[in-house]
């Protein structure tokens, strides 16, 4: 990684590595693109129009809709931190509309992180227990635990039996009720409440593969593969009726795109 | 490309770096672990060329081909191959790997090794704990000492 070494042994991040930070963080961010505040951040760090276009197409050539080749968490993650290093070290000003900008983005990658295993459902074990609150409190117990209760909250397909809302929020069966009796009332709110759901599982309507192979690409999130996530993955080939075939088949790919 | 994490790359390595000469003896050992790894022609070719290019170019002769003893010794250990338990001594190798912790360049490494022995299937198997649990491995054979020592399961020590 480039960085800028100053006087006292302190070395900083490059502007041009902060702009592209932001820049990630905005693009995969719910309203695509600031460019309003993009251009301040650009500005504030003194980088030129071309340092923005040299960003603009790493991301474009990179991005993968979205799934950065399968580390999109280790992208934003690494993003994140580019910009609060620079918020920190006073690279970017930690007031202002900069900072604020930056603060909504970095506000929202904490809440809108993606879980893989949540998205997809097979992460009902440490789901299950608490409701939303539990839910992202320790994604290592999904490796860890053998729950049966797991097997209760995932369908033959390997979904969630319960629908999870995009803010992680279970939408429970209590919540169910209260949307029958509702639907009682109104009958519009009660097809509104339809839509939403069926829109909902939509978002979830991935196929067992494709599950498994966004669940199998974060087994090497941090350069070894250990015992806990080969144990789920070999889980969930049964669960999913995944062969092994397929799973290596998978891996193959997975390694030829991020070589 | 991983032929470098072969057995047969290992091998052109111990016939040729030794003194810089390649030995008839060695090419006749070479013949004879190509047939024992059931190894392809086209493959052996794809090896062998690219071993020529990146590693014979740049050697100076200092002899007559000494490597022939310890090609003849690794050539030896292949018989392992034929042992019942070669299988299952894989995955047990595999899943000590798992246990080890491997990264993606020593899974990718190892499996090339593996693959080129016949025993890719169960060593992967071992380390995705797919099927039946492997039992411990309780030595390693000389022929997977190489790989053993690449995914870290042993080191010049022991």
């Amino acid at each position: 990684m480039t960085r800028v070494v100053i006087q006292g042994g302190f070395d900083l991040l490059a502007p041009e590595q902060i702009l592209h930070a932001c820049m990630i963080l905005s693009v995969e961010s719910d309203e695509g693109l600031n460019a309003d505040l993009i251009s301040l951040i650009k500005d504030a760090l003194g980088c030129d129009d071309e340092d923005h276009t040299a960003a603009l197409e790493h991301i474009d050539e990179h991005r993968d809709g979205g799934k950065w080749g399968g580390r999109r968490d280790a992208v934003l993650k690494r993003s994140a931190d580019r910009a609060n290093e620079a918020l920190a070290n006073g690279q970017l000003s930690d007031s202002g509309p900069v900072a604020d900008g930056l603060a909504s983005l970095l506000d929202e990658g904490d809440d809108g992180e993606i879980d893989p295993f949540a998205e997809l459902g097979v992460q009902a074990g440490a789901a299950s227990v608490g409701g939303a609150a539990d839910q992202g409190a320790d994604l290592l117990a999904a490796f860890m635990d053998d729950d049966e209760e797991e097997e209760e909250m995932v369908d033959s397909a390997g979904f969630l039996t319960e629908t999870i809302d995009l803010d992680g929020a279970p939408t429970s069966s209590e919540s169910d009720d209260e949307s029958e009796d509702e639907s009682d009332d109104d009958d519009s709110d009660s097809s509104d409440s339809t839509e939403e759901e069926q829109e909902s599982e939509s978002t979830h309507a991935v196929s067992p593969l494709a599950a498994y192979e966004m669940l199998m690409s974060t087994c090497w999130v941090d350069g070894i593969l250990d015992p806990a996530e080969a144990k789920l993955l070999a889980r969930k080939r049964g669960e999913l009726s995944i062969s092994f075939e397929d799973h290596l088949t998978l891996l193959r790919e997975m390694l030829e795109r991020e070589s | 490309m991983m032929e470098e994490h072969t057995p047969f790359w290992h091998a052109l390595e111990l016939a040729w770096c030794g003194d810089g000469a390649l030995s008839l003896h060695s090419v006749r050992l070479l013949d004879a672990m190509q047939q024992m790894i059931s190894l392809d022609d086209s493959t052996r070719a794809a090896i062998e060329s690219r071993f020529e290019e990146e590693i014979v170019a740049d050697l100076t002769r200092a002899g007559f081909g000494c490597g022939d003893q310890p090609l003849a010794a690794l050539v030896g250990t292949l018989t392992f191959l034929d042992d019942p338990a070669a299988q299952e001594v894989a995955r047990a190798l595999g899943k000590s790997a798992l246990l080890a912790g491997l990264s993606k360049e020593r899974w990718l490494a190892s499996c090339a090794w593996m693959d080129q022995l016949g025993l890719g299937t169960p060593f992967m198997e071992g380390v995705w704990l797919e099927g039946d649990d492997a039992g411990e491995l309780a030595r390693v054979p000389a022929v997977l000492v190489p790989v053993a020592r690449q995914i870290g399961l042993i080191n010049d020590d022991n």
